[in-house]
């Protein structure tokens, strides 16, 4: 009677264990890493504003125009008579290496004491983050009605930037 | 007299044979062993689930627009929304699973972590795997998976290294 008592408790000490150890094995688990860089966002100041400088109309409408490098152009009866000339230049700075691109408007009105003139816009800008900077221009053409009154004319236009 | 030795044989016998088994697992250090007969039950429960690369979604830039980034199983970058893809060593996760021959195993992928980096962070989710549950260890005993998620990003993040971790289960089936 004592002996059969003992082998019982031995056989249930046996399972018990072997359910214990197996459970203790039947699973795993891993801490794992991520990550991922986060790039300087893309951003851009205006370093040069457009500018046509001064122009004398005529009773013939005509245009001055700004290339991008810089240089004054007029056509019709538009007279080119100095003052301050400059093509838009504009800086970009992000991620070295990375590609953006740029939006410039079509066009920008300028107003003042006269009938509001059209300049149409053209720029060079979009590429590679070389050294996580780059530079750009914006040229445009005017168009300068008859007998322009006379005066200062000024608009604004935005150019945003993006990476691509 | 015999009736007063009893019960302590019975005890002997449970706090051997206990200790023999729950040490057993530190003993064959999780490989398939054939040490001694009834310790086989305890043995051939054994997996063990080991990272072989991290998950890594390379380089993005944020906007003023919230996004995604995503890295698939076969290792595919993919971006939504605001977040621009910058290319750059993104990498899915790789992991070892090894246990007994033809086992089937189960893995367990979080639902959501965390990566934080310069003052900000991001959220991971809609782990996946390939291949897919249940997994079979096949006659070596073992198979490796990898692991893609979605990167969730806020807007205009300061930039930096964003890191975070990520636990992964694995159990018999």
């Amino acid at each position: 009677m004592v002996i059969n008592m003992n082998k019982i408790g031995v056989l249930g000490a046996a399972v018990a264990a072997m359910f214990v150890a197996g459970q203790a094995q039947a699973a795993d688990s891993v801490n794992a890493g991520a990550s991922v860089e986060i790039a300087a966002p893309v951003s851009i100041t205006q370093d040069t504003a457009l500018a046509f400088g001064a122009i004398g109309p005529s009773l013939v409408a005509g245009t001055v125009t700004i290339a991008l490098g810089g240089g004054q152009s007029v056509t019709g009866g538009v007279s080119a008579l100095g003052g301050t000339t400059a093509a838009g230049a504009f800086s970009v700075t992000g991620a070295s290496g990375a590609t953006y691109g740029v939006t410039v408007p079509a066009s920008v009105s300028l107003t003042g004491p006269g009938t509001a003139m059209i300049a149409t816009l053209t720029h060079d800008g979009g590429g590679t983050l070389t050294g996580g900077t780059d530079s750009f221009n914006v040229g445009g053409t005017l168009a300068v009605g008859v007998s322009q009154a006379a005066g200062s004319y000024t608009g604004t236009y935005t150019v945003s930037v993006n990476y691509q | 007299m015999t009736r007063t030795c009893a019960p302590f044989r019975h005890i002997c016998a449970v706090a051997l044979l206990a200790a023999a088994f729950v040490l057993s697992p530190s003993l064959v250090g999780g490989t398939v062993g054939h040490v001694l007969p009834g310790w086989g039950q305890a043995q051939a429960q054994s997996v063990n689930i080991t990272e072989r690369r991290e998950l890594n979604f390379g380089k993005v830039a944020t906007s003023s627009t919230p996004g995604t980034v995503t890295i698939s199983p076969s290792g595919g970058k993919s971006t939504t929304g605001g977040v621009i893809d910058l290319g750059k060593n993104h990498r899915e996760a790789r992991f070892r699973i090894t246990g007994p021959d033809d086992a089937i195993v189960i893995v367990t992928l979080p639902t959501t972590a965390t990566v934080t980096g310069g003052g900000g962070s991001g959220t991971l989710s809609n782990f996946v795997m390939d291949p897919p549950n249940p997994i079979n260890l096949g006659r070596r005993g073992r198979a490796n998976i990898t692991v893609g998620a979605t990167l969730n990003l806020g807007t205009n993040l300061p930039a930096a290294d964003y890191t975070g971790n990520f636990t992964v289960y694995v159990d018999i089936q």
